[in-house]
């Protein structure tokens, strides 16, 4: 099968998205609690934040990041009709 | 129709047989319910595997196909995939032991929860969904796709056939001590019984039967935990003001004191209750944590069955949202987690928690108990027999899992892939992969068996080794890698499970007689000295009260003399409580000397090491480098012209999700 420049431009459109959302991730994750002790000055919702972020802070930034991703994938697909329609219909018109 | 009725009888026979022995004869043990609440217990965990095998029951009917069996037939909606997902993800190891992780350590006890569940945005972002596109019931099939069927099909096996091995051995190990733990069955019998179940649910109902039961036991799961967080909050407030009851609980202060030891001197009872909040109680290797993080992030995306749930969704946008879904519920969990570990913490104690399981797996059934009224209320008991239940039924669900990924690696890709090169009848796939379940389910329960009171962390270690050093960069490359073939997948495969397997066979997660015998030395030398000191305090202070000091004992009479003279009838120790010390001394210097006993005449681990040659518990951190690198070197220097011609199509396919659907029909 050949490759067309939509089929290029929506694998741009998907790269961009997962490399801007791994960066969020990492610093959710490794940066947040690399500095846990110095957050836990900050008070959030009578929190610690540093323990905060790990005990329940990041969670809902994972849980916003794949709900993100799935939405802007969901109407990319639909945007380059590309979505499968279960049966596998497959690209209607390239 | 006639035969499956009578196929279905004997399941029933048989589930009976290995249940009624317990509830008509108990040959307990210790368990951590008392003698005249078992009954109460057997009611709910019979009533929670009546649930699951009346599933089987149903699912059984509708396995047809081969497709049925790997994958349910593609034809799981993506809000119940994602209740799947999350209850392969949330394991005994989640649900009990990161709780008791918390109750026990404070902070660094979610650094571990958080690092399990960082594994699933790698997994969704980069992986699973062109893996969804692509594969269709296994691993292999991935690797298959552009890369020479045969010999991609045969490492895939193995490394997936090495993993389940691994984590299977884990977690039976893991069910028959923790059943003994909960209820007081007998090990062999509770790793038998496991088993059998687990092979029914797969053996009849193969993955229709497995995402159900998953589903039940992720929704018991997550009920069980609001409960008893609803019950958590109303007595020790929501928020803020549930924090401030954690640090300024009695039980939580000494449990920090005895963590950080001499340390705590200097402390408030508030700051060392503030330190449960912060990190170091538990994790103290840094660079160890960075190698256990990577290996967990990067195993969860090459486990064979986490990544067989998505060949069961029908399409692309259904593998997004069940992801979605399981995000969420996993999350969400999580987020209750630290209620219950720090609700346990308080209720309970973390040194009455870590009296019944060093580890602390026994948190949440103890919690569970304790909110319900304690160990002789009706209600205790019943919540206490539910949340065992449940972590029952989730051990078993999740060896099922991996069950069904084993077997699917011997029938589906060396099977019919290579013996009988794809030339079978769809009769023939089911029956194959029906006897290759058989054969994994058999050997996990010898494995269990022989494995017991050996040491396994190593075992749940090599797996997330082996999985992210061998089958993550050979998954991860074949998708996004143009120049990426077979060379590649042969060495990363050998080079990845070679190099893990070896470093944590030379890692500190083994025994090492000569390490373990110093360090029961000490403790006989520390029960030495108090003993003596002990001793010398009781005859002070049983001796007639004129005589300065007891002759026998010339350093404590030297340490004192003025005192002891000057100030004779004063210092009354208690005499009770000295004796109970010197009792407690005793037993722990003949424990130790036992356990040096136990080592007979041995120095050298089973490697022959006398101590670790390797310094980190994980070894990913120099293993998944050595895999990607062996992807990269096997692809150069070797030519495969498959593997270029079908880049393209892979591209498109990856990417899109073209084609996938008659991937499912095929």
């Amino acid at each position: 099968m050949q490759l067309t420049a939509k089929h290029l431009e929506y694998w741009n459109k998907n790269l961009r998205l997962t490399v801007a959302l791994l960066v969020i991730w990492f610093m959710a994750t490794f940066v947040m609690s690399y500095f846990a002790r110095e957050l836990n000055s900050i008070i959030f919702l009578g929190f610690p934040l540093g323990f905060y972020m790990s005990a329940q802070g990041s969670l809902i930034i994972y849980v916003a990041i794949i709900w993100y991703y799935a939405h802007y994938m969901n109407n990319l697909d639909l945007e380059y009709g590309i979505h499968e329609e279960g049966s596998g219909i497959g690209v209607q018109k390239n | 129709m006639n035969m499956r009725m009578n196929l279905k009888n004997k399941i029933w026979l048989a589930l009976f047989a290995c249940v009624m022995p317990f509830v008509a004869q108990p040959v307990f043990a210790q368990g951590a319910v008392e003698e005249k609440w078992k009954w109460l217990t057997f009611l709910v965990f019979g009533a929670i595997i009546c649930l699951t095998m009346y599933v089987t029951y149903v699912a059984a009917k509708r396995v047809k196909t081969v497709s049925d069996f790997y994958a349910a037939g593609g034809g799981v909606s993506g809000l119940q995939n994602g209740w799947a997902i999350a209850g392969d993800y949330l394991s005994a190891a989640s649900f009990l032991g990161i709780a008791g992780l918390i109750s026990l350590y404070g902070y660094d006890g979610f650094m571990y929860s958080v690092g399990w569940l960082v594994a699933y945005i790698t997994v969704l972002l980069v992986i699973a969904e062109p893996c969804r596109n692509i594969g269709k019931y296994t691993l292999s099939d991935i690797l298959a796709y552009r890369n020479d069927p045969k010999k991609s099909r045969i490492v895939g096996a193995i490394s997936t056939i090495t993993v389940s091995t691994f984590y299977l051995t884990a977690q039976m190990v893991g069910a028959g001590v923790l059943i003994k733990t909960l209820i007081g069955i007998d090990y062999e019998i509770s790793v038998i019984c496991v088993g059998i179940l687990m092979l029914m649910y797969v053996l009849f109902g193969g993955m229709v039967a497995t995402t159900w039961v998953q589903i039940i036991k992720a929704i018991l799961l997550v009920c069980a935990s609001i409960v008893m967080v609803i019950m958590v909050w109303s007595q020790y407030g929501f928020l803020g003001d549930f924090l401030n009851n954690v640090v300024g609980d009695a039980k939580v202060q000494a449990r920090v004191a005895t963590l950080i030891g001499d340390k705590a001197k200097n402390l408030s009872p508030e700051q060392l209750g503030q330190i449960f909040l912060e990190p170091g109680l538990f994790l103290k290797v840094p660079l160890d944590q960075i190698s256990l993080g990577m290996a967990l992030v990067f195993g969860t995306a090459g486990m064979p069955h986490i990544l067989m749930r998505f060949f069961t969704v029908p399409t692309a946008q259904a593998a997004r949202k069940s992801v979605n879904w399981a995000m969420a519920i996993i999350g969400g969990f999580y987020v209750l987690t630290l209620f219950l570990g720090m609700g346990s913490a308080m209720k309970v104690g973390p040194a009455v928690i870590a009296g019944i399981d060093a580890g602390g797996n026994m948190a949440n059934p103890l919690l569970a108990q304790a909110l319900g009224g304690g160990p002789d209320a009706l209600m205790g008991n019943l919540m206490m027999a539910f949340v065992s239940a449940v972590a029952f039924a989730t051990i078993v669900a999740v060896v099922a899992g991996l069950v069904l990924a084993a077997a699917s690696a011997m029938a589906h890709d060396l099977y019919v892939g290579v013996i009988r090169e794809e030339h079978v009848t769809q009769a023939e796939q089911v029956r194959a992969a029906r006897v290759a379940t058989i054969l994994v389910g058999a050997m996990a329960i010898v494995i269990g068996i022989s494995a017991k009171g050996q040491n396994v962390a190593h075992l749940v270690a090599l797996a997330f080794a082996v999985a992210s050093s061998a089958n993550f960069p050979c998954v991860l490359m074949t998708l996004f890698w143009k120049r990426c073939n077979t060379g590649g997948i042969v060495l990363g495969m050998i080079v990845g499970t070679v190099t893990a397997i070896g470093l944590v066979m030379v890692s500190p997660n083994l025994t090492y007689p000569m390490a373990v015998k110093a360090a029961q030395e000490k403790i006989i030398k520390a029960s030495d000295e108090k003993l003596v000191k002990l001793n010398a305090d009781l005859a002070a202070a049983t001796a007639p009260a004129p005589v300065p000091a007891a002759p026998s004992d010339p350093a404590a009479a030297a340490a004192a003399p003025v005192a002891t003279v000057a100030a004779a009838p004063t210092p009354i120790i208690d005499v009770n409580k000295t004796k109970a010390e010197i009792a407690k001394a005793e037993k722990a210097k003949k424990g130790a000397q036992d356990k040096i006993a136990s080592f007979g005449n041995d120095t050298t681990s089973i490697m022959g090491l006398e101590k670790p040659w390797f310094e980190l518990r994980n070894p990913g951190l120099y293993s998944i480098p050595l895999g990607f690198l062996a992807v990269i070197l096997g692809s150069l220097l070797y030519k495969d012209k498959r593997a270029e011609d079908m880049w393209d199509e892979l591209y498109v396919r990856q990417n899109t999700g073209i084609l996938a659907a008659k991937a499912v029909a095929h």
